[in-house]
């Protein structure tokens, strides 16, 4: 794929001058630090999706898209994230689906939309979970793709030195996110159906819920929550964002112990993908010590 | 001053032979030719004007002795020195009225023509009363019209001799009174001796001289 | 010699009939043989350009002569359809850049060419007018089609009813036409361009979840009261509301396509992607169109060289029956012949007229037919095309 990719960039790039930037769009946070580490200087990210909302489930406009077009490397999480770009012109060629190299093991899940057309006869969109970076391995393969698609545009030699240091940041950071795990007794509560990588990866039991942290949760929830509590020892109870104060109140009332754990969708500015993980390992941490 | 002595001409295959031994026609002297059919009167003026070569004998036309010439020669003579009314007009059919009297100018190397030429050629047309039809084409021209603009080609070039071939054989009275008219005027204004073929008795008076070929054919017998 | 030629115009203008009909028949047999030499030699250079840019083509097994003209000038001659899978392989071979095609469908008689953006960067073609595709349902239409069509950006275009007793149901689709191709003189200014997956849900393949409003009869959704329109065949209509509901069944591996171009870097990965469609059980074939090509163009040359042989023969025969029209005509003018030799022209006076009258209708012939071919020389190439599309 590679050599190809190689030469298919050269051919399509070609008339571009090296002092620019090579534009590479991007569908998440994750993977736009990803390039801004690799590329520092000599890459231009393109991500166009609003910072209030989710980019996996963000609509662009044709001038979004024509954005993405406009670019010499296109990448994508794959596992179902961005559901646009199915349904979008993209040139292959300069597409990668970082995720490509995990698609055996990535973890499905029950979907909502079932219908029936004529003679087919009822069926279900089952998906796949999307939040593949939170299994720091996969983040790391994820790296590798990025570098790979990046290499025909960028110094092979910056580019291979920046590679290896950011798979070496983030397999440390798998083994301090699996040392730490171990420390977890019972099954930890997703406020978001996020975390199935994440849980999966590090050996956890998880209860998964829908709540918003910037919403009250309603007394259903709560006595639905405690419900599912009862008699097991779980204590972590991981939110994406900081929750608003009666939110984190209904969640300490029962015993648990509140902790920021951002899937970083999107990062924000300046703060890298490593760096979030680290402060999510640190939350975690102190979480675990107050539990 | 035109001199003919001892012509004599064979027609192809010998059936009839032409003989005059002379015959003189003063400059400025209209001569009416007559007699019967086949008696050679349109050889004669074919032998004046050099369409057809003389066999024996001498033709001298103002001191031009056309016997003597070639065929390329007799052709320059002709249409420099001759003014020649067709029996059928001989008019050509894709020319207007005006380019059919210019004719002659249009077929020749050795005459030019200019605006003199063409001033002369509407003159010419506007004294036979064609002025207005010069743009015609002759498909459009009455039979007296056609023999007009034929009297006019033979005029155009100022010849010092006229031949006419019955050019008012075809006409009514009234027409053939006129053209002859029109020829004596115009050989006239020009100075031009006239010799003219006719079966017209009654417009033999007008001539200053009537020659009859039957006396040529009877002179020749003997 | 000017007086010859005032004669010679004189008598032409006369007889501007006769004139007319020589000088259109001389200019014609001037004309056709060349034109018929600048139509094939307009052919060949399209078949050849456009197969030497393509350097290599997958499909079915079957006629390569029916893949290469669908491929490339998206003909009614349909190949056997292969699956997107073959696309993939290509891709995985990492010997070329695959670039496949789906062209099954048309639109007010104009190919629907569905394909990849690929396709645009490979044959270099750019935009005009509006903009290129970005999401499903669009089209964008080159150069001729457009012109043809008389479709604007913005505007919509709906896809042909394939066939009445089609039993799939798929039914046509309302496309919105976003851009317009600029013109490159080969078969892509004829097609309409949509994504691979808008040809697939022209196909019955794809399909969106959504009320009446947007996929029947419905002509004006935006008026208060929903209008159906009996008169018109029901058609699929893709709107921002409905697009994320469009989905594929199965995986997209199995969707078919026409063919595959594949575009090697170096002649090195070229013999090795070819010889990897060598096995006997392999259902895919891998073309080199300028080989094929090369058979085609033998048999242009050979109907070209027929042809010459024919005008010569034809031009001969013409030109007698033009000699011998005009000696009739000289029979017909021996009055006129007398009569100047009365007058006492030259007698190369007659043989000047005459020239100048041949040399008139000759040079007339000439600039009509120089004119005839310079105007034809504008749509020479579509007229190259055109055969090429529609040998049937």
């Amino acid at each position: 794929m590679k050599t190809l990719l190689t030469t298919a960039a050269m051919v399509l790039a070609a008339g571009m001058s090296m002092a620019e930037p090579v534009k590479v769009a991007v569908v998440n946070g994750p993977l736009a630090s990803f390039v801004e580490t690799l590329g520092g200087d000599g890459v231009e990210v393109i991500f166009p999706a609003p910072t209030d909302g989710d980019p996996a489930f963000w609509s662009p406009t044709a001038d979004d898209i024509a954005q993405y077009q406009s670019a010499d490397v296109i990448l994508l999480n794959g596992a179902g994230y961005a559901g646009w770009v199915k349904n979008a012109s993209l040139p292959r060629a300069k597409l990668t689906d970082t995720s490509k190299a995990f698609k055996g093991q990535l973890i499905e899940i029950e979907g909502d939309l079932t219908h029936s057309h004529g003679g087919e006869g009822e069926h279900s969109h089952t998906g796949v979970a999307r939040t593949t970076w939170l299994d720091l391995q996969f983040a790391a393969m994820q790296v590798e793709a990025t570098s790979l698609a990046l290499e025909p545009l960028l110094d092979p030699e910056d580019l291979a030195a920046a590679t290896r240091v950011l798979i070496q940041e983030l397999i440390l950071l798998d083994t301090d996110f699996a040392e730490l795990a171990a420390k977890i007794s019972g099954p930890v509560i997703a406020s978001h159906p996020r975390y199935e990588y994440f849980t999966r990866a590090y050996g956890l039991d998880s209860i998964g819920l829908h709540w918003e942290a910037d919403e009250v949760p309603t007394p259903a929830q709560v006595a639905d929550l405690k419900a599912r509590i009862a008699g097991t020892n779980t204590r972590i109870f991981l939110w994406e964002a900081e929750p608003i104060p009666e939110a984190a109140k209904a969640v300490s009332d029962l015993g648990l112990v509140g902790v920021i754990f951002d899937p970083g969708d999107h990062l924000t500015d300046g703060q890298s993908f490593q760096e979030l993980m680290r402060e999510n390992y640190s939350r975690l941490e102190a979480g675990i010590a107050a539990s | 001053m035109i001199a003919v002595s001892d012509l004599g001409f064979t027609y192809p295959g010998g059936a009839f032979h032409l003989t005059i031994p002379a015959l003189q026609v003063a400059q400025g002297e209209r001569l009416a030719i007559v007699g019967p059919s086949g008696t050679g009167k349109t050889t004669l003026l074919n032998l004046l004007s050099g369409i057809v070569e003389v066999e024996s004998g001498v033709v001298d036309i103002a001191g031009s002795r056309v016997d003597r010439m070639s065929a390329t020669e007799r052709r320059a003579f002709r249409i420099r020195q001759i003014g020649f009314v067709f029996q059928n007009f001989e008019l050509v059919e894709y020319l207007t009225v005006r380019d059919n009297i210019l004719y002659p100018y249009r077929l020749s190397d050795v005459l030019r023509l200019d605006r003199e030429v063409r001033s002369r050629a509407e003159a010419l047309a506007g004294a036979v009363g064609l002025a207005d039809k010069l743009g015609r084409y002759p498909q459009a021209l009455s039979q007296g019209e056609k023999q007009r603009v034929a009297i006019c080609r033979a005029l155009i070039t100022q010849p010092r001799l006229l031949l006419a071939d019955e050019a008012t054989g075809n006409l009514d009275p009234a027409n053939k009174g006129a053209i002859l008219d029109l020829l004596f005027a115009q050989a006239k204004a020009h100075d031009a001796t006239l010799i003219a073929v006719t079966h017209d008795h009654e417009l033999l008076p007008r001539f200053d001289r009537v020659v009859d070929f039957l006396d040529f054919r009877a002179a020749a017998d003997a | 010699m000017r007086e010859a030629l005032y004669l010679a115009v004189a008598y032409l203008r006369f007889h501007r009939w006769r004139t007319s009909v020589l000088v259109v028949a001389l200019a014609l047999i001037l004309s056709v043989p060349i034109l018929t030499r600048m139509v094939l030699t307009a052919s060949e250079a399209q078949l050849s350009a456009r197969a030497a840019a393509t350097p290599l083509m997958v499909g079915a097994r079957g006629s390569a002569l029916d893949l290469m003209m669908n491929g490339l000038y998206f003909t009614d001659d349909r190949p056997e359809m292969i699956s997107m899978a073959e696309s993939e392989r290509v891709w995985d071979s990492d010997l070329a850049i695959s670039v496949p095609l789906h062209v099954l469908y048309r639109a007010g008689g104009e190919p629907i060419v569905g394909t990849t953006l690929d396709y645009f960067d490979f044959r270099g073609l750019e935009i005009a007018k509006g903009r290129g595709l970005t999401v499903l349902g669009e089209a964008v239409l080159g150069a001729n089609a457009a012109a043809r069509l008389g479709v604007a950006p913005g505007e919509t275009l709906i896809s042909d009813p394939e066939n009445l007793f089609d039993l799939t149901g798929a039914y046509p689709l309302e496309m919105t036409v976003v851009g317009h191709l600029k013109p490159t003189q080969t078969a892509d200014d004829d097609a309409i361009f949509v994504d691979l997956k808008t040809a697939w849900v022209i196909q019955g393949l794809g399909h969106g979840h959504n009320d009446v409003v947007e996929e029947g009869m419905a002509v004006e959704s935006d008026a208060p009261g929903i209008t159906a329109n009996a008169a018109l065949t029901q058609f699929t209509r893709i709107t921002p509301r409905n697009i994320d509901t469009f989905h594929f069944h199965g995986a997209p591996e199995t969707y078919p396509i026409s063919a595959v171009i594949a575009v090697p870097p170096d002649a090195r990965n070229a013999a090795i992607l070819r010889g990897r469609y060598l096995a006997a059980d392999e259902q895919a074939q891998i073309v080199v169109p300028e080989t094929v090509v090369e058979g085609l163009l033998a048999t242009v040359f050979r109907i070209g060289a027929i042809l010459d042989g024919v005008y010569l023969i034809v031009g001969l025969a013409t030109l007698l029956a033009i000699a011998l029209a005009f000696f009739l005509s000289l029979r017909l003018r021996d009055a006129e012949m007398r009569t100047a030799f009365h007058l006492g022209c030259h007698r190369f006076t007659v043989m000047r007229l005459l020239a100048a009258e041949i040399g008139i209708i000759v040079i007339a012939a000439g600039l009509l037919a120089l004119t005839f071919l310079s105007a034809m020389s504008v749509v020479t190439n579509d007229l190259a095309i055109w055969i090429l599309t529609s040998a049937d």
